[in-house]
């Protein structure tokens, strides 16, 4: 079964069951990114736990420093 | 603990060599590097030197911390008053030297006058003598130190030499390290080659031994199981710099036609990943160091190893800034512009303002020498380049002068085009996505640098990640969830973070694997590195003090020359919303802006008027000694 998210304001569809980390690979983000669920921040150790919900409001920044 | 600095004075024009020894008591206190640079600077110039006259000091220095074995702590740095700019003039270089000028035992090398005819310093110890370099002369930088090694018959030194670009005077030419590692900004190669300076060569000898190796094994023996752990560090070492396009890329802000947009079709063509996969032929790294950022290009016809690969900073002004894709020809411009020994950031940055120029009709073929100057049109890089390093009449010699001069020449609305701030071309963060850069490319003392202070996404990270961790044990800040965002928040951090890159500049640190957030050692490692390396007691308030001290000289140093708040500006690009990509509309205003720098200003201890440092500021870093001297 598959729920409906927004991830940076766009309509996503993923599986049921998905978590954060999940997310990011299939959105093709690395593991150096800060993410925001409905306003709240996730510490990067719930990545792998957190499970999304239908409806999910998802912010998703890349931490990009120098070179 | 901090011994005394052992002095390396070279008088060019007498021909005199003598060393000094610099009292631990105040080598602690403007302990190497730039602090050490603008100390020395302050006592051997006068106010409003010409910057290409004899009159004007050429210092090289190293730190306590040079030398002892752990990644990146080979770093010399070069102060001088900027002929770019007209400020103090600072920048780093890697590599081998760094550690073996230490390793022969000195800490600062100062040039002063100028040579009658050609020489270079060649130093073993000891033996300190000028020799001639005039079959060098006008030799590129490779063929110079081929040269060099067969004259003095062993390939065991180590080299820092100007190429043709430095000789002619080209404003933003540089000192070139092992072919493309290079005291890259500011000009300091001009300065180098007013004085009838080649190079300075050292002798290669043993390294220097830590004060504590038992101790310094806590910080090196896990060295590959940090460079695991940190997803920054892993892709700094597999992509080197250029991992960073990628990054900019997805979100819009690779800055592009001369920063007129954040997008630039056909950008994955210049990733690091691209290429690795491409053109990559080997890795190179600096004594000491495991990361192996370096990169080496093989390209038949186009690129020699010999002469490495392009970093992030040259992938986007020769690619992005000019429209230009093509990853040879980007990596062509990076050997010729190591060969000729010129800065890839001015130097590319300066050819994209003339791309934008020449595509609004303010420059014509007229103008160009027949060169066809359009965005994305990188065949002309070869012959261009060398009219730049030669400056040739025409276009080579007005682009020799950088992007604010040569604009003031040209008129016509030219200048409303030029991406500067103090005279220097801007590296390639864009201010939309990384708004503290704003503040931070305003007010650096030596023109806009992008290694003067942390990112803003470090403000963005999670709670349990040292980007965010590292930086609070700085000073506290407040959590920032978006891109645009300029308020006193981001002046706090440009300033702190500031301090700490100050710092680092003055130890003579890499800031890939030194820093207060995304590398590979934080703040408390380094307290521990001083202690184990040179039993030097410190604190991470003593290193933000040396930082916060070194940036007050360097600003004291910049309003005798006339400097102010005039100067602490931004172009006018840096407000233009992003037209389009992912953040398309992302922004800063120039109201938020004044805000920012009044902020900044305030925390800093300046004077908002004049941005001058207030008495007391001077008073409690202990520099009323700079208002005694002329």
């Amino acid at each position: 079964m598959d729920i409906r998210v927004k991830v940076n304001n766009k309509e996503t569809v993923v599986p049921s069951g998905t978590t954060v980390t999940g997310l990011l690979a299939s959105a093709g983000y690395s593991s150096r990114v800060s993410v925001w669920i409905n306003g709240s921040q996730l510490l990067s150790g719930e990545y792998a736990t957190r499970v999304l919900e239908e409806g999910d409001f998802i912010k998703i920044l890349r931490l990009v420093a120098g070179g | 603990m901090i011994e005394s600095a052992k002095l390396l004075y070279v008088n060019l024009s007498d021909k005199t060599i003598r060393t000094e020894l610099l009292p631990a008591e105040t080598y602690r206190k403007y302990p190497g590097g730039s602090a050490l640079g603008m100390y020395l600077l302050f006592h051997n110039i006068r106010a409003g030197t010409d910057p290409l006259s004899p009159e004007n000091p050429l210092i090289f220095t190293v730190s306590p911390l040079t030398g002892i074995p752990i990644s990146g702590q080979s770093r010399m740095c070069v102060t001088t008053k900027s002929p770019l700019t007209g400020t103090a003039g600072d920048s780093q270089v890697g590599g081998y030297i760094p550690a073996q000028l230490k390793a022969n035992g000195y800490d600062a090398v100062i040039f002063t006058g100028k040579a009658e005819t050609p020489v270079y310093l060649y130093i073993d110890k000891d033996n300190v003598e000028l020799r001639d370099a005039s079959h060098l002369w006008g030799k590129v930088t490779g063929d110079t130190e081929r040269q060099i090694e067969k004259d003095l018959g062993t390939d065991k030194i180590e080299c820092s030499l100007i190429g043709p670009a430095g000789e002619n005077g080209v404003l933003f030419s540089n000192i070139m390290h092992r072919r493309s590692r290079a005291n890259g900004r500011n000009g300091t190669g001009a300065v180098m080659g007013s004085k009838n300076l080649k190079g300075l060569v050292v002798k290669r000898q043993p390294p220097v031994r830590p004060a504590d190796p038992e101790g310094m094994k806590t910080l090196t023996l896990n060295v590959k199981e940090r460079m695991a752990a940190n997803d920054a560090i892993a892709d700094t070492a597999k992509n080197g710099s250029a991992g960073v396009v990628g990054a900019h890329d997805v979100e819009g802000f690779l800055p592009s036609f001369n920063w007129n947009s954040g997008v630039l079709e056909g950008a994955r063509n210049l990733y690091g990943s691209t290429m690795r996969r491409t053109v990559l032929s080997g890795t190179e790294t600096c004594f000491g160091c495991a990361i192996r950022c370096k990169r080496e290009v093989t390209i038949p016809g186009k690129a020699d190893p010999y002469y490495g690969g392009p970093e992030y900073e040259t992938i986007a002004t020769f690619g992005s800034y000019c429209g230009v894709n093509n990853l040879e020809d980007v990596c062509e411009a990076n050997q010729y512009c190591n060969m000729y020994g010129m800065d890839t950031i001015s130097c590319g940055a300066t050819i994209a303002w003339a791309m934008d120029c020449y595509e609004k009709g303010i420059l014509t073929k007229e103008d160009t020498d027949g060169l066809d100057l359009r965005f994305g049109n990188s065949s002309v890089y070869p012959e261009l380049l060398k009219k730049i390093a030669y400056r040739e009449k025409g276009i080579g010699e007005l682009l020799s002068l950088g992007s604010v001069r040569a604009a003031k020449l040209v008129g016509k609305g030219a200048e409303e085009l030029v991406v500067a701030t103090k005279g220097q071309e801007w590296p390639a963060h864009m201010v939309q996505m990384k708004p503290n850069l704003a503040v931070n490319y305003a007010v650096n003392n030596f023109g806009a640098d992008h290694q003067s202070s942390e990112h803003d996404p470090a403000l963005m990270a999670p709670d349990d990640d040292q980007n965010w961790i590292w930086p609070n044990m700085l000073a506290s800040f407040e959590k920032c969830d978006s891109y645009g965002v300029l308020d006193a928040n981001k002046s706090k951090f440009a300033l702190e973070t500031q301090k700490y890159y100050s710092m680092m500049d003055t130890l003579c640190l890499c800031q890939f694997v030194w820093g207060p957030a995304w590398q590979m050692y934080g703040p408390q490692e380094l307290v521990d590195y001083c202690k184990y390396g040179i039993g030097w007691d410190t604190s991470i308030e003593e290193h933000q003090e040396i930082g916060e001290r070194r940036l007050n000289m360097m600003r004291m140093f910049n309003v005798r020359e006339g400097f102010g708040r005039k100067d602490d500006t931004l172009p006018p690009k840096a407000f233009l919303p992003m037209p389009s990509g992912p953040n398309e509309g992302a922004h800063i205003t120039k109201e938020d802006f004044e805000k920012a720098l009044d902020a900044y200003y305030d925390y800093a201890g300046w004077d908002r008027e004049t941005a001058a440092p207030k008495p007391e500021t001077v008073k409690r870093l202990g520099l009323e000694w700079i208002y005694e001297l002329k």
